[in-house]
């Protein structure tokens, strides 16, 4: 079967836009050349858009024509390209996950894309873009074993929702990262030099200029970081806008998005990890990020990579309901024989980032000393001439909060292994959850460094096919313990493949 | 310019760097015995066992359902000495275990009890 034929249509967007960064950097650089050149330039500005307009449709053309894919009784076969050709074959039993998404142009012309993935991560396996809407949903429901008509017209009532007030307060508490970026634009942009560049790039800003009053800069910094964080309110809304779970035969689906609309169908049996976060501003809330993996590995670009959030903000009372739908029959997380580390796993981990530590200071070291002997121009020792003593004293203080931090984390890990998870828990500012299941363990690691030999202690991790839980500084007995139930939840589940 | 720099140096780099690969060359004839012997692997009902390492030890344990494909691979040093190498892959990225220094026929009975061609050997 092919593509919906206004996939062309959509298509031609695509590549337009990975061309038309090209074509905006040409006549950009053609203009700030200066005016009295354009005349001559323009012939080279002409074809510099001529040409990638007319590859775009050629691509778009191609791929219309040489995109077709099939769905057999075992298999999903997906054929792609005209030169360079492609065949992909996937058993349908290693389907792991359909995707559907729809970007504002797919949903204007009632598009959707497909993405089928498997179990090999990257990529994913077969891109379908611009199906029409029912087609890529019946696929969908062919591909992830919906059965009946009743799914398909109309999905049942769903049992999560996320309201958009809290959509907002959670992308405004997170997007920090962000934020400081532009706070920190704001606070740098009165300083830059070169008029020219400001006048140029941001006009607006021209007037500010260099003989800005220090106040006044902090007001701008303040103001451009009030907009940033707005800004990041209003992207939560374009990422998540609508966000509910509905129920599915084989699982759950999310939908999400305003901007972007993505509707994921999840296989519970296919659920490679669960995490919960909750960080120090959504803890002073009560909110929690709860996400889930499977071994399908690409997701949406506004999502952290690898795992697909079943809710960008839940209240301690949907915890539980969400990690039941994620893994059915785990022991709520706040509850269950969480077991401590040893207590000389404190004093171990700590000498461990001392180690660390010394290690880089030991380098520094023999690179200053290395400078001093071959008089590079002394070249890193006469930088630190002024700042030496600032120099080790933060060297030396990061070293203490390294140090102190390795402790501390030490002390506040705890792991469970009950039911059919292996779970590790973190942090007490920034609180973390993590639960692999057992009866999909692919391999078991237990591994004894020489300091970890010293204090007698082992690392164990549990992976399974998409994501590994892992504790530093068990017991020897601890660990084994750890392994023999990861083992024997597994082989006493055999069917399971991945 | 950089030579002139090198000859003003009190020692020169070059036989530091030979001297730390001399160290290194030592250091891992020394211990080449003791990391020989610090493999081992077992293939038990359930699980592959493979442990190695001298100063920092592992032990890997794949539940048997969980082996996606055994590869035996053979360098040009291994084919001279009629070696090979048993390469377990599980599911994920980078989930794999090699078995070093197997003779060829022992790394072929290994692989065929870990998937045995026998339809119904159990």
């Amino acid at each position: 079967m092919r593509l919906h034929p206004l996939s062309i249509f959509t298509g031609f967007f695509v590549a337009l836009r990975q061309f038309g960064s090209v074509v905006l950097v040409v006549i950009v650089s053609q203009l700030a050349r200066g005016g009295e050149r354009i005349g001559r330039a323009s012939l080279f500005l002409a074809l510099s858009i001529a040409v990638p307009l007319v590859l775009t449709v050629a691509s778009a053309l191609v791929r219309y024509a040489s995109t077709t894919y099939k769905v057999t009784p075992t298999d999903v076969l997906f054929n792609t390209g005209l030169v360079w050709k492609r065949r992909r074959v996937i058993p349908r039993e290693r389907v792991q996950e359909v995707h559907l998404t729809q970007n504002l142009l797919q949903r204007a012309l009632g598009l959707t894309q497909v993405k089928v993935e498997s179990a090999a991560g990257g990529e994913a396996e077969i891109v379908l873009d611009s199906l029409g809407r029912e087609r890529a949903e019946e696929l969908r429901n062919e591909l992830t074993g919906a059965r009946g008509p009743q799914f398909y017209q109309r999905p049942e009532p769903h049992p999560y929702e996320v309201s958009t007030g809290r959509i907002i307060l959670a992308s405004m508490l997170e997007n920090r990262a962000l934020l400081l970026l532009v706070g920190a634009l704001g606070v740098v942009m009165p300083f830059v030099e070169d008029e020219d560049i400001i006048n140029r790039i941001v006009p607006f800003v021209a007037g500010l200029g260099r003989s800005i009053e220090p106040l006044r800069w902090v007001g701008i910094a303040v103001s451009v970081y009030l907009a940033g964080w707005l800004f990041s309110g209003c992207l939560g809304i374009w990422n998540f806008a609508g966000f509910r779970i509905e129920r599915h035969p084989k699982g759950f689906q999310v939908v999400y998005g305003l901007g972007n609309r993505t509707q994921r169908v999840m296989r519970t049996e296919r659920i490679q990890e669960l995490t919960v976060v909750q960080g120090v501003m959504f803890r002073l809330f009560g909110l929690y990020a709860v996400r889930a993996r499977s071994a399908g590995v690409t997701f949406a670009r506004n999502e952290a990579s690898g795992s697909g959030y079943l809710s960008p903000a839940a209240i301690a009372t949907e915890v539980p309901v969400l990690c039941e739908l994620a893994m059915p029959g785990m022991e709520p997380l706040d509850q269950g024989p969480w077991l401590r580390l040893p207590s000389r796993a404190i004093p171990a981990a700590a000498i461990s980032a001392l180690l660390g530590w010394a290690l880089l200071i030991a380098v520094v070291a023999v690179l200053l000393s290395l400078d001093r002997w071959l008089d590079l121009g002394k070249t890193i020792s006469s930088v630190l001439v002024g700042v030496r003593k600032y120099a080790s004293v933060a060297l030396a203080s990061l070293t203490g909060i390294g140090v102190a931090g390795a402790a501390l984390t030490a002390l506040l890990v705890r792991h469970r292994s009950s039911g059919r998870q292996f779970a590790r828990r973190s942090g007490r500012l920034w609180r973390a959850w993590q639960a692999v299941p057992a009866n999909r363990t692919q391999m078991v690691a237990v591994e004894q460094s020489p300091l970890q030999r010293w204090f007698r202690l082992c690392t164990v991790s549990v992976r399974v096919a998409a994501s590994e839980c892992s504790v530093t500084d068990v017991s020897p007995e601890g660990a084994a313990e750890i392994r023999d139930f990861a083992l024997a939840a597994r082989r006493a589940d055999p069917q399971h493949g991945i | 310019m950089l030579q002139s720099q090198l000859d003003k140096a009190p020692i020169n780099v070059v036989w530091i760097l030979v001297g730390l690969v001399v160290l290194l060359l030592v250091r891992s004839v020394l211990f080449v015995d003791r990391q020989f012997k610090a493999w081992g692997y077992l293939l038990t009902d359930n699980e592959l066992i493979v442990r190695y390492g001298v100063w920092w030890r592992v032990a890997k344990y794949i539940p048997r359902e969980s082996i996606q494909h055994v590869d035996i691979n053979q360098g040009p040093v291994d084919r001279w000495n009629r070696l090979a190498q048993v390469v377990v892959h599980t599911a994920g990225v980078g989930a794999v275990v090699t078995i070093p220094g197997l003779t060829l026929e022992e790394a072929q009975q290994l692989r065929d009890r870990m998937i045995p061609t026998e339809p119904a050997a159990e």
